[in-house]
């Protein structure tokens, strides 16, 4: 596992988010990535600097999309307009996967730009797997759904966030972005063991992992990747990498950006992890 | 009927609630105690916890939403918030938000019917507010230049060799006709030139505040500026009315003789003068990389 047939059998290591201030670094001094995430919606314009940039970077480095906006939890159907904006930069960026949220985040097209959590009932996970299997169907290649942090939960749910996670990827028959910062983020939030979680999942769908920081208030976590990651998630990630395998993972820091050193150097600690966890346990196949 | 009738409604419930204006400390104003969106109506929703009620953990994302799309507001006007002052430009963009929430999946459209909101807006209806929406028309041509496609070059060799070509304005090129001259004031403004870019995080420290700079003085001053990419980066170029003139036909698709026909009516020149200036501005125009071949 880790390679897996979510991630086109990738073993692509530890990579890091493409951010602007990183730029001019990555351009001038080529560090030594095993690969870059981009967030598709910096990319899906006409023409410009960020093209340009992302161009450049390709001739470089193996880029993989990850999305924001296509709400796959929406019960509204998806914008036409932009699965097509976003299919032209698939076959621009050559990504060999897909990423996007498991939530929802705009109602009759009325849009939130934010990434709200699902009431976790079987209507939901319906309504998921079938807009999961029809983004995947569009673009043609593999789809992996990432699990958010949350601060709220809707008392409509009648299945924990893990359960609800399960049954849409299997009903999708797609991938999961586990973000184990996210897990954690939740856990505290909502008072849920986060290692039920991770040990709950599908670890053969894991096709991508997320690591990040986040900021603690005296009630409730935020997730802000402006930090360094915390050591209750690099035990959640050693965790998730002893069930599925040595999985690309990729760390998050998008605010409060400091230099690219600095955020690789946190990067290359999941290599350590990586290089230690060995085989992966067995795991049932399916929870179906 | 929608495929997920009670997800749509419990999802339409929870926007609609996150998206009410938050009161002057940026908490969620106070609700009625009953009807759709009432204190009952959230206790129904979302689940309370040991540490927060329902409405507390439902002001989490009615800030996180708030806070987003005014900050993106403040970042993509910030020429607009200097002539019209902190108070009036948040409580204009405030008023903005709730008639024309986002309806495009990345945040970079949230502005765009923002100028032609204030040029319809009842209290900007003098100088002040006339050089505000100026101002915005401007901030968001700078927007679509930056991103904007870019066409294959017009040839030098084709305009040397005095064809008379099919000629299409780049479209990355903006023409803004303006009563002021806020292309020097958004100059002196001096911001930088990178938009935030899309993330899945959340800001945690509430709303960045950009100091707004000093009011410009205002006199009304006719300019026709151009708004352009050149080497990746947003431009602001004065021209002549009748060069200006010329690149409006051009962008219209009219051909070359219409063009520069409907460019001589502006002011009477001797035919000398014409032909001048004609191959100066076809020859700057084709450098800066404004022109590009209309095809076969």
């Amino acid at each position: 596992m880790g390679a897996n047939r979510f991630n086109q059998f990738s073993s692509l290591g530890v990579g890091i988010g493409l951010r602007v201030p990183h730029y001019r670094h990555i351009l001038a001094e080529k560090p030594d990535v095993s690969w870059f995430e981009i967030i598709s919606e910096n990319y899906m314009v006409d023409g410009g600097r960020p093209l340009q940039v992302l161009d450049r970077i390709m001739e470089q480095y193996q880029v993989v999309q990850h999305g924001v906006s296509l709400y796959l939890g929406n019960a509204d159907p998806f914008n036409r307009t932009q699965l097509k904006q976003l299919k032209q930069l698939v076959r621009r960026s050559k990504t060999p996967w897909i990423s996007d949220h498991l939530c929802w985040g705009s109602v009759n097209g009325d849009c939130s730009h934010d990434l709200y959590p699902m009431p976790y009932t079987k209507e939901g996970v319906r309504c998921a797997a079938r807009k999961i299997r029809q983004l995947r169907d569009y673009l043609e290649i593999p789809v992996a759904v990432e699990n958010v942090s949350s601060y709220a939960e809707f008392n409509a749910s009648t299945m924990t966030e893990w359960e609800f996670l399960t049954e849409v990827v299997e009903m999708a028959d797609c991938g999961i972005l586990l973000d184990v910062n996210n897990i954690y983020v939740s856990s505290v939030n909502h008072g849920f063991d986060p290692h039920t979680y991770v040990d709950y999942v599908p670890a053969e769908r894991v096709a991508q992992i997320h690591i990040a920081g986040h900021s603690r208030y005296e009630r409730f976590i935020i997730d802000t990747h402006d930090h360094p990651v915390i050591d209750p998630v690099w035990k959640l990630y050693e965790q998730a990498i002893r069930r599925s395998g040595p999985t690309p993972t990729l760390l998050e820091w998008d605010a409060k950006i400091p230099s690219f050193d600095e955020v690789h150097n946190e990067a290359l600690k999941a290599v350590r992890y990586l290089e230690s966890c060995g085989q992966p346990e067995k795991t049932e196949l399916s929870h179906a | 009927m929608p495929d997920s009738p009670r997800l749509k409604t419990l999802q339409g419930q929870f926007f609609d609630l996150v998206r009410r204006p938050l009161d002057d400390r940026f908490r969620m104003s106070s609700l009625p105690r009953s009807g759709r969106l009432s204190q009952k109506s959230v206790q129904q929703l979302v689940k309370p916890n040991q540490k927060m009620t329902s409405s507390e953990r439902l002001e989490i994302y009615a800030r996180q939403y708030w806070f987003r799309v005014l900050d993106s507001l403040i970042e993509d006007y910030p020429g607009v918030r200097a002539i019209l002052g902190a108070a009036k430009f948040d409580s204009l963009i405030e008023a903005y938000l709730v008639k024309f929430p986002s309806r495009s999946h990345t945040l970079r459209n949230l502005g765009n019917r923002f100028p032609a909101f204030l040029t319809r807006h009842a209290s900007l209806q003098n100088a002040r507010g006339r050089a505000a929406a100026d101002m915005a028309r401007l901030e968001w041509a700078k927007i679509e230049a930056f991103d904007e496609a870019e066409l294959p070059l017009l040839q030098p060799e084709t305009l040397a060799a005095g064809r008379m070509p099919r000629i299409r304005v780049q479209p990355h090129l903006r023409l803004l006709s303006l009563s002021y001259p806020v292309d020097e004031w958004l100059v002196k403004l001096n911001r930088e030139e990178w938009r935030a870019e899309a993330s899945n995080a959340v800001a945690a420290g509430g709303r960045r505040r950009r100091a707004a700079a000093g009011a410009p003085v205002l006199r009304r001053k006719n300019v026709c500026v151009v708004v352009h990419r050149h080497e990746f980066r947003p431009y602001f170029k004065r021209l002549d009315r009748e060069a200006f003139v010329l690149l409006q036909e051009l962008q219209k698709g009219r051909s070359f003789e219409s063009a520069v026909q409907s460019a001589l009516k502006i002011k009477r020149h001797s035919n000398v003068w014409w032909q001048n200036h004609l191959r100066q501005w076809f020859a700057e125009w084709s450098a800066l990389g404004w022109l590009a071949s209309r095809g076969k």
